[in-house]
Formats: structure tokens, sequence, C-alpha cells
């Protein structure tokens, strides 16, 4: 009897765990947020202290220098 | 900002290397990792050698995140996918998921035990305080917090290697196909790589205003 | 004229089937990408000068190509069996898995509330019969706790996401499942030992005997209640060594060490296979156990006696192995078995 009441909450354990089997294998993942341990967002940063527009104009421009067509002078 | 890509120029690439070994300095990657790779196709061949430099793609449908039993990855709002070394057990499960081979183990200890997985986090750290110590020393440099781009693709000598939003990079590789007098609709190239997720399918989304 | 050409047509059509299953499952499931490269191929008319799709294209088929720091793991730097294995895995291996499991558990739970615990018929005598020797049991119960210390960590690993990350949360889940994740690995070698040492032990009396026949005819007797007689082993307790430690076990156990070990240049494309070998096997081997535990333990009376001290009352001897208990008290069998074409000791 001893071994039946350990055997039920093991077998059961087992089952439950098992009936998780589906398909999508990822959990809510929205951008910008996690469930785990928190990120700041990259403007969140000393340098910009929350200033997104700040930070978007920074990257839109050194994105535009990869561009060496656009710094050529025109011909 | 709506999704942060590489971009690499196949046409310029002149497999220097460069952007691996920026990459190695930056961000000071434990021993025998290499966040990003140069592979050259028919090397040597006059006329067919073409080279592209290759990290992890911040794909859209991630194989490692859908695949990681701890559910460590995570996506931030510019697209980029990160994980968090605290939660990661190094089982290897998104290395094998991966087309790129972007996620590597340090070894750690006998028999070929895994560490915590290292791969290119787009210079933008990981969850750790922006510019901490910590951050640096489990992911390396967050450039992105600084206003700046990866320094793979910052540095690159014949700026072969594109970083940025999506569309951005895109309209700048399209000014460049279209001067050399090439055509064609795929710009990145990789949109055959998983199908749907893939970086085309972001650009065309990005630049249709359609992105998520 | 049409009466040949009929069966003829008919042929070829299963033929045609035959192939395009053989040939269309890889490519769908392992391959998609390349019929996209197909089509996109086509749809640009194969000509994108100046452009990246080439390039792409050359280093996804994965010839002729130099990598800088190729990792051992690495045959070619972008890969395309990934995608296959991640729909394998957290597809039919999970799902069917977990369902397998739980069929298997509900299944038990009804044959014991129908058949309830297979009792003795007669009182036990007090004789005792040894039936597993010390060495036999000491393989038994290490391949058992092995077996069970690997299918829970195992199964946090592939289900815990689900189940116990939304209850504990990333970082407790976390710790849980690096520990489970190590405990796994460790104890794994010794689940393979075990699995050899128990192959060893227990292969000359599970050869297949003629009795066996009967066993199956009238399926164990399990429903009936009618006992079959057998020798040391009846032909369930052969299914389970054959199909369970030796097929499974040596499967499962022998891909874990690949797993195990990344260190004699595996690369990505092995272990794929290797883990949808394990992973898939290891359900089967889990589900199918939940049986053996059950038969063990609650389903039979005095079963768990043999396995835990080594020895069993006749009672239960005679009336679960007949020919056995027949044959240690020096009695002669006879051969009233029927044979029916069976070569003796050959297949299962």
């Amino acid at each position: 009897m001893k071994i039946v009441s350990m055997m039920i909450p093991l077998l059961a354990a087992a089952a439950l765990v098992a009936g998780c089997g589906e398909k999508p294998q990822v959990l809510t993942h929205e951008p910008g947020k996690y469930h785990g341990k928190a990120d700041t967002r990259p403007w969140e940063s000393a340098a910009y202290g929350g200033d997104k527009a700040r930070w978007e104009s920074d990257m839109r421009a050194r994105i535009g220098n990869q561009n060496e067509l656009r710094r050529m002078p025109a011909d | 900002m709506a999704r942060m890509k590489f971009l690499c120029d196949a046409e310029r690439c002149i497999e220097c290397n460069g952007c691996v070994t920026a990459c190695k300095n930056e961000n000071e990657v434990p021993w025998g990792i290499s966040r990003r790779r140069v592979v050259t196709i028919a090397d040597g061949v006059i006329g067919k050698e073409k080279s592209l430099s290759v990290a992890c793609m911040h794909c859209s449908d991630a194989p490692c995140m859908a695949v990681c039993p701890v559910d460590c990855f995570y996506r931030t709002d510019e697209g980029v996918v990160l994980h968090d070394k605290d939660v990661c057990i190094g089982c290897g499960y998104c290395s094998y998921a991966c087309p790129f081979g972007a996620p590597q183990f340090p070894q750690e200890g006998a028999f070929g035990m895994r560490g915590k997985m290292d791969k290119c986090t787009f210079c933008a750290g990981g969850p750790e305080e922006d510019g901490s110590q910590a951050e640096f020393e489990k992911y390396g440099r967050n450039r992105l917090a600084e206003g700046k781009l990866p320094l793979c693709a910052e540095m690159c000598s014949t700026k072969a290697l594109l970083a940025g939003d999506a569309a951005e990079v895109a309209n700048i590789f399209r000014e460049r196909v279209v001067r050399r007098g090439g055509s064609g609709a795929d710009t990145s190239g990789w949109n055959t790589a998983y199908g749907k997720g893939s970086m085309d399918a972001d650009m065309k989304a990005a630049e249709t205003g359609g992105a998520k | 004229m049409t009466r040949p050409f009929i069966p003829c047509l008919r042929s070829a059509a299963a033929a045609l089937l035959a192939t395009l299953a053989i040939t269309a499952v890889p490519a769908v499931a392992a391959d998609a990408p390349p019929a996209n490269v197909a089509a996109e191929a086509i749809g640009a008319g194969l000509v994108q000068p100046g452009n990246n799709a080439d390039a792409f294209r050359d280093a996804r088929r994965g010839q002729d190509q130099s990598i800088t720091f190729a990792a051992p793991a690495d045959r070619v730097l972008i890969q395309s069996e990934g995608e296959a294995w991640r729909q394998m895995r957290n597809g039919p291996i999970t799902e069917y898995g977990g369902w397998a499991l739980v069929v298997v558990f509900l299944g038990l739970v009804v044959f014991y509330a129908i058949r309830g615990e297979i009792k003795l018929e007669d009182k036990r005598t007090g004789k005792l019969m040894e039936r597993f020797k010390f060495i036999e049991r000491l393989a038994h119960w290490s391949l058992a706790s092995t077996f069970v210390i690997l299918a829970l960590t195992g199964i946090c690993m592939l289900f815990g996401k689900h189940l116990l990350l939304p209850l504990i949360g990333h970082t407790a889940f976390g710790y849980l499942a690096w520990a489970a994740k190590n405990v796994h690995n460790f104890i794994g070698p010794l689940f393979f030992i075990s699995v050899v040492l128990m192959v060893v032990l227990f292969l000359r009396d599970n050869v297949w005997q003629a009795i066996d026949a009967l066993w199956i005819r009238k399926a164990g007797g399990l429903l009936s209640g009618e006992h079959v007689p057998s020798h040391r082993f009846n032909f369930g307790e052969k299914t389970w060594f054959w199909l369970g430690v030796v097929f499974l076990g040596l499967m499962v156990g022998g891909t874990g060490l690949i797993l195990d070990f990344p260190l004699f240049g595996q690369t990505r494309q092995d272990m794929q296979l290797a883990h949808m070998l394990h992973s898939g096997g290891a359900m089967l081997f889990v589900a199918l156990s939940l049986a053996h535990i059950y038969i063990g333990t609650i389903g039979m009376e005095g079963a768990l006696d043999g396995m835990k001290t080594g020895y069993v009352d006749e009672t239960w001897a005679r009336e679960h192995h007949e020919y056995w208990y027949r044959e240690a008290r020096g009695e002669r069998i006879p051969d009233n078995a029927p044979r029916p074409g069976h070569k003796p000791s050959t297949v299962h």
C-alpha cells in the first residue's frame, strides 16, 4: 500500500506534465516585452535619458552615414 | 526604428574579416567563439568568388527562440533577438535549430560540457543595466544605448556590411544595386533561409508600412 | 488486354505513390526552403546581377565554400536541416509523446478500475523460491533508478517550459532546468551501462520458447484472468525486454551518449538526428515503462517481491510461471505447447 501511495502522485505528475504537448513552443513574445529579467530600451540609457526621438534621429543619421553614395560630391 | 537588420553585400565583401575582429574586440567574446563569421564561395575562382559575413540575423520567426527549453530568448522593440544568460542552461538546442550557426557555446568543464550560449547581440547588450560591467561581461558592449550601430558594420572598410533599420538599409542597398546596373527583387538574398520571418519579408513589410 | 493492364496500372500507381511518399515527406519536412529557392529562381528569371540572392543561394547549397572560424560542428555555414529538426521536436515529438504518456496512463487507470489487482488464487505457501539473483536485482534497480531520474529530468526539459515555467517563473525554472540538464547528462552514462548489464544478464531467459505462442493466443490471460503457463519469463516480459530494454534502451542510451559528449566532431546534423531518435524513443520508452511499473507494483499481487527480495512465494511461481516452477522442482515439462511453425529462439 505504501508503494501505491507513492506511485499515484508520481504517475499523476507525469500525466500532468505530459498533457502540455502542443505546437507553439514560444510563450508570449511581444516585442519589447519579456517575462524574465527586465531589460531597458536603448533610449533609456544614461546617454539619452528616455528621449526616444533624439535616439531615433541619431540612429537614422548613423545609418545614413553608411551610404557613401550620399556622401560623395554630386557630379 | 521598426526592425534592426544586418545586410551583407556579396559584391563588396572582400573577406578581410575586419568585422570578425571588430566584434571580438568590442565585445570581448568568450574564448573559442566567433559571433560573426565570413563564408567564401568558390574561393579563388576568378569572377565567381563571393564572400558573405554572417552572424545572428535576428530573425522574426527565430528558430532558437522556438526550441529553447527554458525560454531564455526575447525580442526587443527594435527586433533584436537577445537572451538571458542567467536562465540559459547550455543545452545546445538553439544551435541545432539556427540556420546560421550563430549560437555558440564556450566549453566549460569536463566532457565537452557547454557553458552559457553566446551569440551576436546587435551590439545591444542584454538584460542587465545598460552600460554596466555585468552587461559587458556577459553580453558585450551596448552600443545601441550609446546611439551607435554594431561595430562590425560601422567599421566595414568597403561598406559591404550594413546595419540598421531594415527599410533604410534596404534603401541604401537598392540605390547601390541600381547604380552598379544590377536588378532583382531580393535585396538581402536570404528570404529563402527559413521562409517566413526572413529579412526580405521584414524589409518589404517595413517599406509598405505593414511592419508589426 | 485490359485484364493484365489494370493490375499493372494499379501497381504502377502504387509504386508512384510510394516513391512520392518517400521523396515528398523529407521534401516537405526537411527541405521546404529549397522549393522556395527553385520558385524564386524561376520568378526572378535566375538573373539578379549585382544582388545578394545568388550568393546566399550558393552559400545555402553549401558546396565549394570555406568558412573562417569554422566550428567543429559546422559542415556548412548555412544549414537547412535545423528547420526540420525544429518542426519534429516542437511538433510530433512533443505532441504525440505527451499524448502517449496520457493515453497509457489513463489506459492503466481504466484497466485497474476494471480488472483491479491480479490476486493470487491460492493461499501463499510460505515457501520461497529464488527468482532473481543479487546481481540481477542490482542491474534492474540501477537501471530503474537511473531511468526514473532521466525520465523526470528529460520531461522537465521537454514539457517544463509549458507547465512549470508559467508557474515558477524564468529564474527559478532556469536553475531547475540547469540542474535537470546536468543531472541528465551525468546519470545518462550510468543508465547506458545498466542497460548493457541488464541485456547480458537477462538475454538467456528471454529467447523465444514454444509456449510463448500460447501466451500470444490468449493475450496473456490479462483480460480473461486465465493463467497461461510460461517458463521463467512470459511473452509479455520478453516483449518488454526486447522492445524496451534492448531496442529502446540501447537506442536512447546510445544517441544520448552522442549528444552528451560533443567531442568527436559531431556535426549539427548528427546532433539533430541523434536528438530526434533520443527524444522520440525516450517518450515511447517512458510511456511503455508506465505499464511495466504498473504490473510490477499495484497491478499484480506478489510481483514486486521477486525484484525486492529476490524470492517469490511458491504459489505465485506456480500460478504465473508454471513451467519455471515445475522445472525448479525437478519435474519434467511435458512439451505440450503448440508449435505453429515457429523456429525456436530466433526472432524478437
